[in-house]
C-alpha cells in the first residue's frame, strides 16, 4: 500500500517541524498569561485575603511574569494535588514553597532556588526541648502531608509520623497534646506560632538545609530558562532582597543565594542556613518569638476568637456560595442522568442493562475522592482539559447520578405492577407507559430521598476542595492556616454547612410526612 | 366504529387453538381451544388457580403464550411488539384492582390513551370521555382524583377508560372481587348495560347471578383445561362434570 510510506514521511516532516520549532525561543506566554499554581494556605509566602492572593511568593511571581511580559494568573490548589495538576498541564509553573529534592527532580524541572528554609521542630512550652532528630525517637510528631518534613522524618526510623493536610492542624494537635512535636518549615512555623500558638515554641536550629524552587513540567525547559533569567534580573535589581525584607525580615529567613544543591543535608551541620538578617536563630529553651508585638501579647491558651469569627463571615458566605453553585449544578445534571440510568437498568435489553449496572456498581463501589482525582488528573492525560469548576461539577454529578439512579429504581419498583400493565393494556408502548404513567408517579415518591441526596451532595462537594476550588471547605483551610486558628474557623465552616443543609432536612421530613399521609389515605379507601 | 350488533362474520372474532402457557416447569394452561363470536358474553368460572386470569391475560398478550395460536378475525397474531401494541387497543381489559392512574384526574385517566396512542387532541376526545362518564354514572367526578373515589366508583371509571379506545372485545378479570359487597351492584349494572348493547365480553367472575342472567356462554376451567363449555342454563343448572358440580356447590354455599 503506497499510502503508508507517504503517511510516515509526512509524520517525519511534522516531527522535524515540531522539534525545530521548540528549539526556537518563544514568548513565555503565547496567550499573554502565565498561569501559576500555588497553595494559598501558606503565609507569609502565599495566602489569600478575600479574593486576593498575597505573600512573598505571589509578589515574586507577579514580578517574574511582568519581567517576561505576561500577566500572572494565580491558580489555587491543595498541595497534594499541585504536582499532578502541573504535570497534567493545568498551569505553566508552580510557586508553592516547594523544596527541591532529588525525587522531585526526577519528575519535574526546577528554577534556581529563591528561598532558603530548613525544617524545624516545634513543641509545647514547658516540655523538654527536642532539638535534634534523634530526640524525636519514640515520639509522636506531626508534619504536613508530602512536605520535606515528612520525608525527613521518614528517613529516620523510630519516629511515629502523623501527616496533616496543612501544618496548622499539626500545631493545633500539638497544643492539644495529641502530638509530642511538629516538624515544618522554619519561617512558616514562626509565623504561625506568633499569630496563634503562643503556647508553642521552636526548639533550635533548623534540622537541614533546604532551598525552595519554582517547579515546571519536564517539557518546559525554555520557560525555566526564561524564569531563571528574570529571577537573576530581579536579584540584581535588589527586588528579591526587598521582598524578603518586607515579608521575612523579622523572621530571619532569607534566600538570595544561588545555592545549587537541593538535597536534604541531614542537620546538626555546623553552618546555619539562615543568614543573619534581623533575628537570631532560636535558642533551645527560649521563646523564639523575637517579634516584639507578639511577645507583648498576654499568654493565652487556645480560645474561640469571636472578633475573627465575625470578620470571617463574609468569606464563609462566599465559600458557601460556591458550594451551593457546585452542588446545585451537579444535582440538576445528576437527576435526569440518574433517571436515564435507572430506566436502562430496568430494561429488558441486556445491552442497556449491563453497562448501566456496571456504571452504578463502579461508582458506588469507589470513593468519591478517588473519582475526583481520576477525573481531575486522568482526563487531561487524554487531552481533555476542562476548567476546574466543570471538572468539579462533572465529578460530583457523575457520582450522584449513580445514587440517584438507585433512588429512581426503587421508586419505579415500588409502583404496583398493575400500573404498567394497565397502561400497556390500553395500547401504550413500554416507553409511553414509562413516560406518562410510571415516571410521573415515581418522581412524586422519590422527592424525599432526592432531597436527602441533595443534602449529601452539598456535604460531599467539600471534597473538591482538593482541586483548590475555593468552596466552603477550602475557604476554611485557607482561613485556618492564614490565622493559624482552626479553633475559630472550623466551627464557622461547620455552622455554615449546617445552615445550608438544615432547611433541606426539614423540607425532606415535611415531604416524607405528606407522602405517608397520602399513602394512608389511599389505603383506607 | 363497527356496529357491535352487526351479524356474525364467518370467522369468529377470536379463535383460541390449543393454547399453552408455562411458567418454567409449571404448566398453567394445557392446550385450551375455544372461540368467541361477536356479541358473545363469555363467562369464565373455576376454582382459584385454575388458569382463568392467565387465559384472560393471554387474550390481550400481557402474557405471551408458550404454545398454540390465537387468531383475531381469522388472522394469526405474531409476537412482534408493534403488532401486540396495535392489537391491545382492540382488546380492552378491566382489572380486579382497577389500576387507575393515581396522579391523573378521572377525566385525564380517560383521555391519556386516546391522546398518547391515537394522537387525538383533548378537544376531540373530551366529549366522548364525558359521555362515557355519564354512562357509568360518574359525570360529576370528572375532575376528581381516583383516591377520592370508592372502589366501585374506581372500577366504573376503569371501565369507561377502557371503552375510550373503542375495543372490539372487553376482558373483565374478576372486576368485583376487590369490592365491598354493597358496591358490587353498581359495577355489575354497568356491565349488564354493556352486554345489552351487544358488546363482546369475556368475564372472569364468581358472580353466578351475573353469569346466569347476562352470560351467553359459560366456560368452566379446572387445572388448566376446559371441563365444560355451554349456555349458562346447562352448565350452571345441569352440570355434566363432577368437578363443575363440586365447584358450583362450594360457590353457591358461600
Amino acid at each position: 500500500m503506497p499510502v503508508v510510506p507517504r503517511l510516515l514521511s509526512w509524520l517525519a516532516i511534522l516531527c522535524t517541524l515540531a522539534v525545530g520549532q521548540s528549539a526556537v525561543a518563544r514568548s513565555a506566554c503565547p496567550n499573554g498569561t502565565l498561569s501559576i499554581g500555588t497553595d494559598a494556605t501558606f503565609p507569609p509566602f502565599s495566602s489569600k485575603v478575600g479574593e486576593k492572593f498575597v505573600g512573598l511568593e505571589i509578589e515574586l511571581g507577579d514580578a517574574i511574569a511582568e519581567r517576561l511580559g505576561c500577566d500572572a494568573q494565580w491558580v489555587n490548589s491543595s498541595f497534594d494535588a499541585i504536582f499532578p495538576a502541573l504535570l497534567a498541564g493545568k498551569y505553566d509553573m508552580v510557586i508553592a514553597s516547594v523544596t527541591i529534592t532529588p525525587e522531585r527532580r526526577e519528575s519535574m524541572l526546577f528554577s534556581e532556588p529563591y528561598v532558603n528554609a530548613g525544617q524545624t521542630i516545634a513543641v509545647r512550652k514547658g516540655s523538654p526541648p527536642l532539638s535534634e532528630l534523634k530526640a524525636l525517637r519514640g515520639k509522636r510528631v506531626g508534619v504536613g502531608l508530602n512536605t520535606t518534613g515528612q520525608y525527613l522524618l521518614e528517613g529516620f526510623t523510630g519516629i511515629e509520623t502523623v501527616k496533616y493536610p496543612s501544618v496548622d492542624l499539626a500545631l493545633s494537635d500539638l497544643r492539644n497534646r495529641r502530638l509530642d512535636a511538629a516538624v515544618g518549615d522554619l519561617p512558616v512555623f514562626r509565623y504561625m506560632i506568633r499569630e496563634s500558638f503562643p503556647d508553642l515554641r521552636l526548639t533550635g536550629q533548623p534540622l537541614n538545609k533546604e532551598v525552595w524552587g519554582m517547579a515546571f513540567a519536564p517539557s518546559r525547559e525554555e520557560l525555566v530558562r526564561q524564569v531563571n533569567g528574570a529571577l537573576e534580573h530581579l536579584r540584581a535589581d535588589g527586588i528579591v532582597a526587598a521582598l524578603e525584607a518586607k515579608h521575612l525580615g523579622t523572621l530571619g529567613v532569607a534566600g538570595g543565594t544561588g545555592e545549587g544543591s537541593g538535597t536534604n543535608a541531614p542537620s546538626g551541620a555546623a553552618s546555619s542556613p539562615i543568614p543573619a538578617t534581623g533575628a537570631t536563630p532560636a535558642v533551645p529553651g527560649e521563646t523564639p518569638l523575637a517579634d516584639n508585638a507578639s511577645s507583648q501579647r498576654p499568654m493565652e491558651g487556645p480560645r474561640f476568637r469571636t472578633d475573627r469569627f465575625l470578620a470571617s463571615i463574609p468569606l464563609f458566605l462566599q465559600g458557601a456560595r460556591w458550594t451551593l453553585i457546585l452542588s446545585l449544578f451537579s444535582f440538576v445534571a445528576a437527576v435526569p442522568l440518574g433517571l436515564l440510568i435507572a430506566i436502562g437498568r430496568m430494561s429488558r435489553l441486556w445491552l442497556l442493562r449491563a453497562p448501566t449496572t456496571a456504571y452504578v456498581e463502579v461508582l458506588r463501589g469507589t470513593p468519591l475522592l478517588v473519582q475526583i482525582f481520576f477525573i481531575y488528573f486522568v482526563l487531561p492525560a487524554f487531552g481533555l482539559s476542562l476548567p476546574d469548576y466543570i471538572t468539579a461539577v462533572l465529578a460530583l454529578s457523575i457520582n450522584a447520578s449513580a445514587y440517584i439512579s438507585e433512588i429512581f429504581r426503587a421508586g419505579l419498583e415500588s409502583l404496583e405492577a398493575g400500573q404498567g400493565e394497565a397502561a400497556e393494556a390500553l395500547g401504550l408502548t413500554r416507553g409511553q407507559a414509562l413516560r406518562h404513567v410510571l415516571v410521573p408517579q415515581a418522581v412524586r415518591r422519590v422527592v424525599p430521598p432526592l432531597t436527602n441526596e441533595c443534602i449529601a451532595l452539598i456535604k460531599e462537594s467539600s471534597l473538591v476542595s482538593i482541586m483548590g476550588m475555593t468552596e466552603l471547605t477550602r475557604t476554611g483551610q485557607e482561613l485556618s492556616s492564614r490565622f493559624a486558628d482552626p479553633l475559630t474557623i472550623w466551627p464557622g465552616v461547620a455552622l455554615t454547612y449546617f445552615l445550608m443543609t438544615f432547611p433541606l432536612t426539614r423540607l425532606s421530613m415535611h415531604l416524607e410526612r405528606r407522602l405517608h399521609a397520602g399513602q394512608r389515605q389511599t389505603q383506607e379507601r | 366504529m363497527s356496529d357491535p350488533l352487526s351479524a356474525p362474520q364467518s370467522p369468529p372474532l377470536i379463535e383460541v387453538r390449543n393454547l399453552i402457557k408455562r411458567y418454567g416447569s409449571l404448566q398453567v394452561l394445557n392446550g385450551i381451544s375455544f372461540s368467541i363470536e361477536p356479541g358473545d358474553v363469555l363467562v369464565v368460572i373455576g376454582p382459584s388457580g385454575c388458569g382463568k386470569s392467565t387465559l384472560l391475560r393471554c387474550l390481550n398478550f400481557l402474557e405471551l403464550p408458550s404454545g398454540g395460536e390465537i387468531r383475531f378475525q381469522g388472522a394469526p397474531v405474531s409476537s412482534r411488539p408493534k403488532e401486540l401494541v396495535a392489537l391491545r387497543t382492540r382488546v380492552g381489559m378491566v382489572f380486579q384492582r382497577f389500576h387507575l392512574f393515581p396522579h391523573l384526574t378521572v377525566l385525564q385517566n380517560l383521555l391519556l390513551a386516546p391522546q398518547v396512542v391515537r394522537r387525538q387532541t383533548r378537544e376531540a376526545a373530551e366529549p366522548r370521555a364525558r359521555a362515557l362518564l355519564e354512562k357509568v354514572g360518574l359525570a360529576d367526578k370528572a375532575d376528581v382524583y381516583p383516591v377520592k373515589l370508592s372502589g366501585g366508583q374506581q372500577q366504573r371509571v376503569a371501565i369507561a377508560r377502557c371503552l375510550m379506545m373503542e375495543p372490539e372485545v372487553l376482558l373483565f378479570d374478576e372486576p368485583t372481587s376487590a369490592l365491598d359487597p354493597e358496591l358490587v351492584g353498581d359495577v355489575l349494572q354497568v356491565m349488564r348495560k354493556l352486554a345489552r348493547e351487544g358488546r363482546t365480553m369475556v368475564v372472569v367472575t364468581h358472580e353466578m347471578g351475573f353469569a346466569r342472567d347476562v352470560g351467553s356462554r359459560v366456560l368452566m376451567l379446572d387445572q388448566g383445561g376446559i371441563v365444560e363449555d355451554g349456555p349458562p342454563d346447562s352448565v350452571l343448572e345441569h352440570p355434566e362434570h363432577p368437578r363443575t358440580r363440586q365447584f358450583l356447590h362450594r360457590v353457591l354455599e358461600r
